[in-house]
């Protein structure tokens, strides 16, 4: 293939490329909040928490597959550098479509999962989770973060 | 309208090799608060002490013979309190009724806070700097004319939630 051509082609993928990106946005909306807890007391926030559950609203590009990873963090960091377990259980995610009919579905943050966006491009995806402070858990403010990683292909 | 999951990880890897991926991210905040455990204690019982038939006898929450309840919990922090409480007071099958109810908590071991009614419902409270909180309790017995003498007791319960 002619020099030309392959130049054209790479040039004809960018440009492809190139309004998609533009198209994709994650926007963290909620944090994930545990809220008060008591020494030696499991906690657990479901994804489906209204209020406490972690939210990111994303839009994406109509009829494209989405790959939704997480960077997730196993320990809280709290006061004079305590720290304390969190975890993901495999059904501590929620994704949702913002279509009106749209099902949430359940899946493992752990490894995330991989959805086509069928009929909108906009989706919201919903986070729990479960500390477990020890019974000698230093009192205070505890906190990390959470990323979302969308990839669309 | 639907969020197809696509669970095939072959089909990850086909779509990963395609090599027109873009990637884009959003962060949220994880946080929790720990606080410590609550504990109650028994201060000191509320003590009519001798009480006259057909003479209503009231102790005041400033009463040496107030009843006292210790509560420690985390520092500055709000904290809801209910009671359980008799309607008599009992002695064998004999009744001393209870016609009211008071009460006052503060940060400090003084009955000289906040005045509240605990037969009222919930009321809220901060505890200190310390995480301590003192609650006092008085009442007012109202023993008949004709009321049996022998000594006569009951229990008053306090549940502290944060």
């Amino acid at each position: 293939m002619p020099w030309s051509r392959i130049l054209l082609f790479l040039i004809g993928l960018a440009i492809w490329a190139g309004p998609a990106s533009a198209q994709v946005t994650v926007v963290g909306v909620r944090d994930l909040t545990f809220g008060n807890v008591l020494q030696g007391v499991r906690s657990t926030v479901s994804p489906a928490d209204p209020v406490r559950s972690g939210m990111w609203d994303i839009t994406a590009v109509l009829g494209a597959r989405v790959r939704v990873r997480f960077t997730l963090p196993n320990r809280l960091n709290g006061p004079a550098g305590a720290q304390m377990r969190i975890r993901f259980r495999n059904n501590s995610a929620i994704a949702v479509s913002s279509a009106p009919s749209g099902i949430p579905v359940t899946f493992n943050p752990n490894s995330g999962a991989t959805f086509r966006l069928q009929t909108s491009k906009r989706f919201f995806v919903f986070l729990g989770g479960e500390v477990n402070p020890a019974g000698n858990q230093a009192p205070g403010a505890y906190s990390n973060i959470v990323v979302l990683t969308l990839t669309v292909f | 309208m639907r969020l197809t999951h696509v669970a095939s990880a072959a089909l990850l890897g086909i779509l990963s090799l395609a090599g027109t991926a873009n990637a884009q991210s959003g962060s949220i905040n994880v946080t929790a608060n720990v606080l410590s455990p609550i504990t109650v204690a028994s201060g000191q019982a509320l003590d009519f002490q001798n009480v006259t038939p057909g003479v209503p006898k009231t102790v005041a929450v400033t009463s040496g013979n107030a009843g006292r309840f210790d509560i420690s919990a985390a520092s500055s922090t709000p904290v809801s309190m209910t009671f359980v409480l008799p309607t008599d007071l009992t002695s064998g099958g004999n009744l001393l009724p209870i016609a009211s109810w008071s009460g006052n908590h503060n940060t400090s071991n003084s009955p000289t806070g906040t005045g509240f009614t605990p037969s009222a419902g919930a009321t809220g409270a901060t505890t200190s700097a310390t995480g301590q909180l003192f609650v006092f309790i008085g009442a007012t017995v109202s023993p008949g004319a004709a009321q049996a003498t022998g000594v006569y007791n009951g229990t008053v319960q306090m549940t502290v939630i944060y």
